[in-house]
């Protein structure tokens, strides 16, 4: 009965003794929701096994039972390996597998027997795919202004067809599997075959297939289930609900994962730069994009060191405030009790909640927080003396630049180790800072996705990888695939015709 | 975990040994003064209380010490929260304080790693507690009045540069001597009034404001700086001299050897605009420039002499004479050097090129 839930165990057994199909509809009947219909048609005794919940009731209808009824008539000496002349569903499958035939049935499929063949079923898709799931996916929380708005959805197939109406090549392959004992979700790795480094695509097939889990929700926790490091803050994988930028790691030579029920695709191996990359970047000229990439690294940089150094800066090296702003500092700290870290961390975590609780609420209560929280919060905390005008800043501007990244769980990682950053501010002041930076480029040095370094092209230091980091060349500078993910074909198009300058009399 | 914890215990109890200074519970001082009166050391500090905007003002704490080291501390005595020198922007020492040396101040300076070499150092004519009491007083809301105007001066106008570095440079090399900038209180104003001279860290001498002008054009400082020279003899006093600014210059040292002696060849290029100049001088036709321009470069020549007889005479080096010197000749001494210094024969010899006529800036 609980042989679903507990199929860990089963696996532990070599060989698990094969359950007579009869039982397997004895245990399926406790659900209220399994239909089994047995008549007689043309002197056949059949019977039809289904999930009424997970079948769509026009294909059983129009497809399943009407052919069924119909046409064996005509053809007496039918078995269940000839059903696929009669019924007109693709793939229908014979199968004595009581193990496979609980899955199928499970999954939505419709199994057909008959009474001459006790212990065959035919198994026939009829699942309601869509059913209860979204149809599009407007891309909002990837957002770019220029460039395609359609996102990824829950649904797998819908996915697959996404990626493939714009890389039309018979390279691409999708490959298949099943994870999680309970939920059997389909998950899919995608790579095009030629570009993909053969070992990595080996290395992702591994571990999806050494998964042990029982329901996969979401694609980030097979991101998790699959991180070389558990322990990093750091996310090791990009998840993106763009198709464009899955596709462009596709072709850059990445793999990307899917998994049913998710709007999400995992792309691997990734370094710590295709985070704060955007695909708007490759929409504007490459000077705009250039610029506004640059704009996000020092966002960055700022999000991270803006409070931590104020801390500093106020608690042990005054020296080094200019003269000009000793005033306005000193001015706005003077009615603050706390020392600077506790007035940081203060507003630091004010700012925290009211992003959580933003996340929260309903779109509409959310816009209403926000405006309650950034201004009536900030004017009040300063008004009453618990926090000081210029950090009120600091801290806003802080938050404000963590929102520039692009990947979300980037974003996250940026907003959280802003904390270990102010505590060794606070303890050991500047040097406590550098402490800080350096202890996190170790730990980032150590990271690898995939196996891959995920400081590259840092480290190690490749330069011609520059290219597409800090700096997002023109065109005719970007034929090159990344070398570093060791691309099995170098150039995406023609770097030479890429580079012909198109002269007026041509 | 165990090596986490460890982690944590290390850095809160490393934490503890680091001493933190809260800004707002530190007592800044941004100008320091010290004057020696009555076989007494007074210091003066002047801090700022900072409020909103305007209402920012510079306030003052004096105390007397029979040493110099003790000053500080007893200023403690007198503030509520400890006093910090970190944010110094100006030392001024009292005339008689200078005389009797600055070496220990300037010392303990060299070796304090809270002030910054940018500090600006000055001597004043009378006391220097009486000048930051001015400054203090002033409706201004500036509270850093006298950096800001040395800083000024230096920026645009004819007084060459100092600061702490360049002091404890020129002090501590072997071929020159340190200068710094001369106030004088006028009336209810402080006025800076040139250029006040060391030598081996004692004040010795000074330079006026006008003449300072020359020392920075010989420094090698190659911009800014105004002269008034005196052109003609019609008439009354304005009218017969011109305003010199100095748009470019560049002195050229030539060290030789002449028989017996040394002689020192000083060529200064000076471009320099003239901006104000008397009416006669724009009659159309005359090339009266030119003279001008004879007039300029021999009255400048001889304002050097002077200046170089000046140093000679106290046997001082502020210009560094002695250390271009050593970087022409091998094996330089510096006591045979200096003295033969009072009786080098130096020649200046200036050329001036007037370049923007006419049209103000």
């Amino acid at each position: 009965m609980f042989v679903g839930l507990f199929s860990f165990w089963k696996k532990k057994k070599k060989h698990p003794p094969q359950r007579p199909i009869s039982q397997l509809w004895e245990t399926l009947r406790q659900s209220s929701d399994f239909v089994e219909l047995s008549f007689i048609v043309g002197g056949k005794e059949l019977s039809i096994y289904y999930f009424d919940s997970l079948v769509d009731p026009q294909v059983l209808q129009e497809r399943i039972l009407c052919h069924l009824q119909n046409d064996i008539p005509n053809h007496p000496t039918v078995r269940l390996e000839d059903l696929q002349q009669i019924v007109p569903i693709q793939r229908i499958e014979v199968s004595e597998d009581t193990a496979l035939i609980e899955e199928k049935v499970l999954k939505g499929f419709v199994a057909v027997t008959f009474r001459e063949q006790p212990n065959k079923a035919a198994l026939m898709s009829a699942a309601a795919e869509n059913l209860g799931l979204r149809e599009n996916n407007d891309s909002e929380n990837e957002f770019n202004v220029v460039g395609p708005k359609v996102g990824f959805v829950e649904n797998v197939g819908v996915n697959l067809h996404l990626i493939r109406r714009q890389v039309v090549t018979p390279n691409l392959v999708f490959r298949e599997m099943s994870i999680g004992s309970v939920s059997k979700t389909k998950v899919v790795i995608a790579y095009i075959d030629g570009v993909a480094n053969p070992e990595v695509v080996q290395t992702v097939t591994q571990r999806l297939e050494s998964i042990h889990f029982d329901i996969v929700f979401d694609n980030a926790i097979l991101d998790q289930l699959l991180a070389d490091n558990s322990r990093t803050p750091f996310p090791l994988f990009i998840s993106t609900e763009r198709i464009d930028r899955a596709i462009y790691a596709l072709v850059s030579g990445q793999v990307a994962i899917f998994c049913d029920g998710s709007p999400y695709a995992v792309i691997g191996p990734a370094a710590l730069f295709d985070f704060f990359t955007s695909p708007e970047d490759y929409y504007l000229p490459w000077v705009l994009g250039t610029f506004f990439r640059l704009i996000r690294f020092f966002g960055v940089m700022f999000s991270v060191l803006a409070s931590p150094v104020y801390v500093a800066v106020l608690t042990y090296h005054y020296e080094m405030i200019p003269e000009d702003l000793l005033g306005p500092i000193i001015y706005s700290r003077s009615n603050v009790p706390f020392p600077p870290m506790l007035e940081v961390l203060f507003l630091e975590i004010t700012i925290e909640l009211l992003r959580e609780a933003g996340a929260r609420l309903p779109t509409k209560v959310a816009q209403t927080l926000g405006i309650v929280g950034g201004i009536v919060i900030g004017q009040a905390t300063v008004d009453a003396g618990l926090a000081s005008t210029i950090l009120l800043i600091v801290v806003a501007l802080a938050a404000l630049a963590s929102f520039t990244t692009p990947i979300f769980k980037m974003s996250n990682t940026i907003r959280f180790i802003r904390f270990p950053f102010i505590l060794f501010a606070a303890c050991w002041g500047g040097i406590g800072i550098i402490f800080a930076v350096c202890g996190l480029l170790i730990h980032l040095g150590r990271l690898q996705s995939f196996g891959y370094p995920y400081l590259l092209p840092f480290y190690p230091f490749r330069v011609r990888s520059f290219r597409d980091t800090f700096i997002r060349s023109p065109y005719s500078e970007t034929a090159e695939r990344p070398m570093f993910l060791r691309p099995q074909s170098r150039f995406r198009y023609d770097p030479n015709a890429a580079k012909q300058k198109r002269d007026i009399d041509e | 975990m165990r090596r986490g914890l460890l982690w944590l215990g290390a850095l809160l109890l490393l934490g503890g040994c680091a001493s933190s200074r809260p800004i707002d519970e530190i007592q800044i001082i941004q100008q320091m003064g010290y004057d020696f009166e009555d076989n007494h050391y007074v210091g003066t500090a002047v801090y700022p209380t900072f409020k909103q905007g305007s209402m920012t003002k510079p306030n003052m704490l004096t105390t007397s010490s029979p040493t110099v080291y003790d000053l500080i501390p007893r200023l403690s005595s007198k503030s509520a929260l400890p006093i910090e020198e970190g944010q110094l922007r100006l030392i001024l020492f009292g005339k008689q304080f200078a005389e009797r040396g600055i070496e220990q101040i300037t010392h303990s300076l060299a070796r304090n790693n809270k002030v910054g070499s940018h500090l600006f150092l000055g001597v004043a004519e009378g006391s220097a507690k009486e000048l930051l009491e001015i400054t203090a007083k002033t409706t201004l809301s500036d509270t850093l009045y006298l950096p800001n105007l040395v800083k000024q001066n230096e920026q645009s106008m004819n007084l060459p540069k100092t600061n702490l570095h360049l002091f404890l440079y020129r002090y501590f090399s072997p071929g020159s001597d340190p200068f710094l900038p001369y106030f004088e209180k006028k009336g209810e104003f402080v006025k800076l009034e040139g250029v006040a001279l060391f030598r081996d860290g004692r004040y010795v001498g000074r330079v006026s404001l006008r003449d300072s002008f020359l020392m920075k054009i010989l420094l090698g400082e190659t911009k800014n700086g105004v002269y008034q020279l005196k052109v003609g003899e019609r008439g009354k006093q304005g009218e017969d001299r011109v305003m010199l600014q100095n748009l470019w210059a560049k002195p050229t040292y030539r060290w030789k050897r002449d028989g017996n002696r040394h002689t020192l060849d000083v060529s200064v290029h000076i471009h320099a605009s003239v901006k104000d100049y008397p009416s006669w001088l724009d009659e159309p036709g005359a090339n009266l420039f030119a003279d001008v321009k004879k007039k300029m470069e021999k009255e400048l020549e001889q304002n050097m002499r002077r200046l170089f007889r000046y140093f000679q005479e106290k046997r001082i080096d502020p210009l560094g004479i002695g250390d271009f010197v050593r970087s022409v000749t091998r094996q330089w001494d510096r006591e045979s050097f200096y003295r033969e210094y009072p009786d080098l024969d130096i020649r200046p010899r200036v050329t001036v090129d007037i370049i923007h006529t006419g049209i103000g800036e």
